[in-house]
């Protein structure tokens, strides 16, 4: 019995090590992931040299490198991925403004803390109603998703929160009167809101957070390397330079550094390790337990947005499309062009990039749109010029005689257009935009970089909470899977009621009944 | 007065002179058939006269309606002019182009309600007295696909009559049909004849020609070859393209 219990227990261990982490310890560099476009002044690209990269933590790396011996190598890495990449063994360590979480310490192991900061709140310089957190009541707030600022202003409560993936818009959306406050990290708040001379920092630091080096959990040899050589930095006094240069040098950081150097270094039993490394293990029961506390957040959180998104961008794309079609078919030469051109560069062009335009390029002429008004008209627009494709497929396959036999009754052209060719273009129609349709309900999903909260941006929440892609992943794409059922089945029933043998329809108003 | 007149009326597609220079009068009351050899221009010509056709010179007449040519540029300004005229005649197709997403009683109320503008109840009651007329007064219900070929035609017929036209133009209307269900066209259209319905028909059925037509009209290369009563249409000498024409019929009609 026991025997099987060691077993077992080396079987897991087997299964954590990793054939590349080995490999790059064999090695003489030391690779490390950021993301420098997270920006100043962590880790970013030198405005001078733009090939290359510059911060502090650029300064930090290069003096652990030093002092371990081996050549510091820099890997570009989206920030949201910096700990599954970690996992993965992309690098060795990952350093980039990542707050130590009770959450983050579940899944990777952390250094002794190279930074300690705060959080800002910024408002705009004509603002004099917001002095404090208490005062944000009702506001609309911007943060960086995933942030210690992020989960300050969920737990205060009643805050219209806007999470960004980038500080830039978020102070330029509060530049510009679209937000009403942005809390950030200190040294962000000071590379990035204070330049503007729009705004300027109300209230005092809100919160205490530290910065630390996240390895993989069985890399206890490096986190002893790293800490030792982090505690003869703190010490001789280098970090405390690099701030300065930085101008970073702050009091929650020099407390912190006495502390440290009080406690001295922090002891590493292989007993520990091990017994983590067991308790980390769920069994399925938990996991599924787990997975199943999603459901309810993923439903309340994004599923209604999701929905709601996708059904008025499809409104504005069927009646929208309708009209761009019958421009171009119909219409004369300036107009059908313009439709002609509208339905080329939507479908020639990125939906990404017109999202980008519509919500963050408007502004600069002056046009604010909501994060929801925009995400309708990017979506919408984008989905009208494929859907104005389908109809004009659908008018073009009406035979001629019917616009003939409507023109011989007396009928105008517009006229004929209504009553004939529309109406049997429609029934035409239905297959390909009911799958336009399902294809934009998943493409709703994009709207998350304009800072609105649907089911994808919910599920980017919770898996960079809990590290975990997989369970979270499967069951948001079950969410989506289920949600867009009805709407196949719908699309299925009216192909049929309309497909028109024998059938009631309505002609001004009262149904003629079919033998 | 005259129903439906055209002068000097041309039309040409391409280097083709499809209609060449046709003058002609039709009078109330009156059955015209008009026929000639494939591709001799009857269709065109026909379809000139409700402006489906864009003309390129010359003038169409219907009734107190008229469209002349030379004071007309653009194709926006043609469509509007044609508008009266199409008003005033109806027509049916060798297709029958009946309107596939409607009922047979909804093809004949469309144009009743849209152009028109007639209130509901009232274009149901004229639908179905139009059905009745041309023999498809328990077929309202049916989709258009539900009918043979004849009833079909028959509808499209209904459709046309139900404006109240002073004119009505038939494309070939039995050229599309099972040989079994031509009679029953035929016999719809002398009907009309007897109700006093002035009727314009391109036609290759010269035994119909023979027997309900008031006169014949011979179109050859897009030009009136001939344009008489019938009984001396058919009893004609002399005339060498009548006789052309007329001889793989001989012994038949």
């Amino acid at each position: 019995m026991n025997h099987r219990l060691l077993f077992l227990a080396l079987l897991l261990l087997a299964c954590c090590a990793r054939p590349g982490a080995a490999l790059a310890h064999g090695t003489r560099t030391l690779t490390w992931g950021g993301d420098s476009e997270g920006g100043a002044p962590y880790v970013f690209q030198d405005p001078q040299h733009p090939q290359r990269v510059i911060g502090f933590e650029v300064d930090i790396a290069r003096a652990l490198g030093k002092l371990l011996h081996r050549h510091e190598v820099f890997v570009q890495n989206e920030w949201d991925g910096l700990i599954p990449a970690l996992q993965r063994g992309d690098y060795d360590m990952a350093m980039n403004g990542i707050e130590i979480t009770p959450d983050r310490a579940k899944v990777v192991r952390f250094t002794i803390a190279y930074y300690a900061c705060a959080e800002q709140l910024s408002v705009r310089k004509t603002n004099t109603t917001i002095h404090s957190l208490a005062d944000l009541k009702g506001k609309i707030v911007g943060t960086l998703k995933d942030s210690l600022a992020e989960r300050i202003l969920q737990k205060a409560g009643g805050i219209h929160i806007r999470s960004y993936d980038g500080q830039i818009n978020a102070y330029e959306d509060l530049a510009d009167g679209r937000l009403d406050a942005v809390l950030m990290d200190q040294p962000i708040a000071a590379y990035y809101g204070k330049p503007l001379k729009a705004l300027k920092y109300v209230g005092q630091p809100i919160g205490h957070m530290e910065y630390g080096i996240a390895l993989r959990p069985h890399d206890v040899k490096l986190l002893r390397q790293l800490n030792a050589a982090l505690f003869t930095l703190i010490k001789n006094g280098s970090l405390k330079r690099i701030y300065i240069k930085w101008g970073m040098w702050n009091g929650a950081t020099r407390a912190m550094f006495a502390a440290e150097v009080a406690a001295g270094l922090p002891a590493q039993s292989e007993l520990s390790r091990f017994t983590r490394e067991l308790q980390s293990k769920k069994t399925w029961s938990e996991r599924l337990r787990q997975y199943g506390s999603y459901v309810p957040i993923l439903l309340e959180k994004g599923a209604p947005m999701t929905l709601a998104i996708s059904l008025v961008s499809m409104a504005l794309a069927v009646s929208f499309g309708l009209l761009l079609a019958l421009l171009k078919l119909y219409a004369p030469p300036p107009l059908s062009l313009l439709a002609k051109a509208y339905i080329e560069l939507v479908r020639g062009t990125p939906l990404l990039i017109q999202l980008y335009l519509i919500f963050y390029g408007l502004p600069n002429v002056g046009i604010k749109l909501s994060p929801f008004v925009a995400a309708i008209i990017g979506l919408g627009g984008n989905y009208a010029a494929y859907e104005a494709e389908n109809y004009r497929a659908g008018l073009q396959a009406i035979p001629t005689g019917q616009m003939e036999a409507a023109l011989s009754l007396g009928m105008t052209r517009l006229q004929a257009l209504r009553h004939v060719m529309v109406p049997q273009a429609f029934r035409a129609v239905i297959p390909p935009v009911t799958n336009d349709f399902i294809s934009l309900f998943k493409d709703s999903s994009i709207v998350s970089v304009i800072t609105l909260v649907e089911l994808t941006k919910v599920y980017g929440e919770l898996a960079s909470t809990y590290y975990d892609y997989i369970g979270t992943g499967l069951i948001t794409a079950a969410i989506y899977f289920l949600m867009g059922l009805p709407f196949v089945y719908l699309a299925r029933w009216l192909e049929r009621h309309m497909s028109g043998t024998g059938r009631a329809l309505q002609v001004g108003g009262k149904p003629v009944n079919a033998a | 007065m005259t129903a439906i007149s055209a002068r000097n009326l041309s039309k040409r597609f391409g280097h083709v002179v499809a209609v060449n220079d046709v003058t002609f009068e039709v009078e109330p009351r009156e059955l015209l058939a008009i026929v000639g050899p494939s591709g001799c221009g009857k269709s065109t010509l026909l379809r000139c006269l409700n402006g489906l056709e864009m003309f390129d010179a010359g003038g169409v007449n219907v009734g107190d309606a008229g469209v002349s040519r030379a004071a007309i540029s653009g194709h926006r300004a043609f469509e509007r002019a044609v508008h009266p005229l199409r008003q005033r005649t109806g027509m049916v197709f060798q297709g029958f182009n009946l309107f596939g997403h409607l009922t047979v009683l909804q093809n004949v109320m469309l144009a009743l309600r849209v152009v028109k503008k007639m209130p509901l109840r009232q274009a149901e009651q004229v639908a179905h007295e139009q059905l009745a007329r041309v023999g498809l007064g328990d077929r309202a219900g049916y989709r258009p696909q539900q009918l043979s070929g004849g009833q079909q035609q028959r509808a499209a017929i209904a459709r046309a009559l139900a404006t109240n036209p002073s004119v009505m133009l038939y494309d070939e209307p039995t050229s599309a049909l099972d040989p079994t269900l031509v009679r029953e066209v035929l016999l719809t259209m002398r009907r009309l004849h007897d109700e006093g319905v002035t009727q314009l028909i391109v036609t290759h059925e010269m035994r119909f020609a023979r027997e309900a037509a008031d006169r014949i009209m011979l179109l050859d290369a897009g030009k009136i070859a001939a344009l008489m009563p019938t009984a001396e249409f058919f009893s004609h000498r002399g005339n060498a393209h009548i006789e052309k024409f007329l001889e793989p019929f001989r012994g038949v009609a």
